[in-house]
């Protein structure tokens, strides 16, 4: 069986990381429906071989049954229900509203804000939705729209919307990434997890790395460009176009705010907690196109397969790791390195933490279902208590949701490269190093302070097993400072040793995200800390380990995405600007 | 509440350091900034997951034996509230 699950196991990663550099030329949801098959059909001839008649004939169910239903049904209601929004013009009747939100007190500064934080207020299951609704509004602020704002402010301002788009799939309360992961924590000591136990860091986290890419661009694109010279390629005609909403656009748009409550809040009343989030939406898109007289044909174009058939794919992929014993191996190997001194249990948790940044698929719904399952089963074998695990799991939901976007796959972030027309890989960088030192810390620190408030309970009592008070606040927002503090710094100094060489921006690239693991490391190592060691090891044992794993970490992201600023036309860009 | 103070906080910081990424460096469109942040972080506190009562509406037979103890922890602080007046 071993033997099986080793062989079960390097089909999966070979070829993953195969697709992932680009040997194998194929969607990766095909090329995981291969992985399936090959490895179901191993299965068969191995356990034929074996006389294990049972076990045979279980393979095909085993695979089939790990698709957990619930979050495929919820995206596919909030893929509906984007669709409905567009064919009815809703997303018209967002931009309208953005237009008019200019002439308030809020003025343009507040207005971009907001526009920029669009997605993970509207919460919708994926980040690609909304951006494709809105990207061509944004690039009208620019100089080939309503010249608003100069190229490099566009470019900042793109940048920004794009994280906080790709990664606004994570909270979504239907079908959102982080319902894997709340399913597997809901039990004994989380009992109500199921109602956004990972939402809150997923929010917090966010919020400030959607700001942190604002930063990181903004730095890196001044260094590069010092006299706002950045080659957008240009395109005739740019004028910023006239938004027409009729009464379908705002009334559909009211339905989904009053369907997106409903769906936060129902959990949270019993009477009427059998309703499910698929429920409402379903019912809220039917009822969208009743009124607005939608056709189905315009229902259809708007819906995005792709989300689904990649969590469909992944879950299935994962399941055929299941009967093979390849998730066994896997735990294994990760048990292994736990082992090891100079990484132990903490160093493992951080590579764990940052497994999908390091591993980016199209769609984060393909990894998490193999590694949500592993951590957990991980940290239940090293010893770490449940409210420990809660903690991993928030810092590794937000680092997973966020994986989409500097994807080679297809990767979401292409959206907004493609948008603004700059070459392939720019926003990379950036999208995976907030991920690594900015947003998994953060969200560790989130659960470790004030989640674990709302939802950890004792489970012989019910009580709740921990209470945040203003001291826990006060360490929130501390710890919160420190690491912005420092991610801010590497920033700063990473954007200054910038030059037009490529090789040496690459590897002040490297050594940055270096130091971002180092301050995940430490973060993670910190947050683990719940007034009992970590796995019965000591502080400085612990954060000696948080460092090594998260420099182990930070250089195979920085390796495994190939991070670099710029093709050919930045490079003649800084030459021309420095010559 | 203290979901909603961290997030007012964060907001109104990611407000802030979004409007200076933009270059947008006057003290109005900073403080516009600033207001759009906290506008974006109330909307998304208010959604969040609030911190539950007693009826938490977990399945009847997990429930029954949790509703008392939460109940005891109530009466409890509203006492402690009392004593302090």
């Amino acid at each position: 069986m071993e033997i099986l699950g080793t062989i079960t196991l390097l089909i999966f990663i070979v070829t993953l990381v195969a697709t992932l550099l680009g040997w194998i030329k194929m969607p990766v949801q095909t090329v995981l429906i291969g992985i399936t098959l090959v490895n179901i059909v191993l299965a068969l001839i191995f356990f034929g071989l074996q006389g294990m008649a049972d076990e045979l004939r279980l393979v095909p169910a085993d695979v089939i049954g790990r698709i957990i239903l619930h979050p495929v049904t919820a995206l596919l209601g909030g893929l509906f229900m984007g669709g409905v929004l567009g064919a009815a013009g809703g997303f018209e009747a967002i931009k309208a509203i953005v237009n008019r939100l200019r002439k308030t007190p809020l003025g343009l500064a507040g207005t971009l804000v907001i526009l920029i934080n669009i997605p993970l207020i509207t919460m919708l299951p994926c980040g690609r939705i909304i951006a494709a609704a809105l990207l061509p509004l944004l690039f009208m602020f620019g100089p080939e729209g309503s010249g608003t704002l100069r190229k490099t402010q566009l470019i900042v301002f793109i940048a920004a919307f794009a994280r906080n788009s790709f990664g606004s799939c994570g909270p979504s309360p239907v079908g959102g990434v982080a319902q894997i992961a709340e399913g597997t924590l809901g039990g004994a000591t989380f009992p109500d997890a199921a109602a956004g136990i990972l939402r809150g860091p997923q929010v917090f986290s966010l919020m400030i790395g959607t700001a942190f890419m604002a930063l990181f661009i903004r730095f890196v694109t001044k260094r590069l460009y010092p006299e706002d010279t950045v080659q957008i390629k240009d395109r005739e005609g740019g004028v910023e176009p006239e938004i027409k909403v009729n009464w379908k656009g705002y009334t559909s748009l009211i339905i989904f705010a009053l369907a997106l409550l409903t769906a936060t809040f129902i959990s949270f009343i019993p009477s009427l907690k059998f309703i499910t989030v698929q429920a409402i939406f379903v019912a809220a898109s039917i009822l969208i196109i009743i009124v607005c007289r939608v056709s189905l044909g315009d229902l259809m174009t708007g819906i995005i397969l792709m989300p689904a058939t990649a969590m469909v794919a992944g879950f299935l992929a994962a399941g055929s790791l299941y009967p093979t014993g390849g998730m066994q191996v896997l735990q294994s190997i990760f048990k292994g390195l736990a082992a090891f001194p100079l990484l132990g249990v903490v160093g493992t948790l951080v590579i764990l933490v940052q497994a999908q940044t390091i591993l980016p698929l199209s769609c984060s719904r393909i990894l998490t279902a193999v590694f949500v399952p592993l951590i957990y089963v991980f940290g239940k074998g090293v010893g770490l208590t449940d409210l420990q695990i809660g903690i991993v799991m928030a810092a590794y939901i937000i680092n997973a949701t966020t994986s989409c976007a500097p994807s080679p796959l297809g990767g979401a972030g292409m959206m907004a490269e493609g948008q603004l027309r700059a070459e392939t890989g720019y926003l990379k960088g950036a999208f995976s190093f907030t991920s690594l030192a900015v947003m998994a810390p953060l969200a560790a620190v989130f659960m470790r302070f004030i989640t674990l408030d709302v939802f950890a309970r004792n489970p012989q009592t019910g009580q709740m097993m921990f209470t945040a008070t203003w001291g826990h606040l006060g360490q929130t927002i501390l710890w919160s400072l420190v690491i912005m503090a420092a991610a801010y710094g590497l920033i700063v100094v990473m954007s200054r040793l910038i030059t037009a060489s490529l090789g040496r921006n690459r590897k002040v690239l490297i050594a940055s995200f270096g130091l971002g693991g180092v301050l995940c490391g430490i973060s993670l190592a910190l947050a683990l800390r719940l007034g009992e060691p970590v796995a019965g090891t000591s502080l400085g044992v612990s954060l000696v380990q948080g460092i090594i794993g998260g420099i182990i970490a930070a250089v195979l992201i920085a390796l495994m995405i190939q991070v670099s600023f710029a093709g050919p036309p930045l490079k003649e860009n800084v030459q021309a600007v420095e010559g | 509440m203290f979901t909603f103070i961290v997030f007012i906080i964060a907001g109104a910081l990611t407000g802030l350091i979004t409007t200076y990424a933009l270059d947008m460096k006057t003290r109005k469109e900073l403080a516009q900034g600033t207001r759009g942040g906290v506008i974006r972080a109330k909307i998304r506190a208010l959604l969040g997951p609030k911190k539950m009562s007693g009826r938490r509406g977990a399945s009847p037979g997990r429930a029954s034996h949790r509703l008392a103890p939460t109940k005891e922890i109530w009466q409890t602080k509203n006492k402690k509230k009392t004593s302090r007046r």
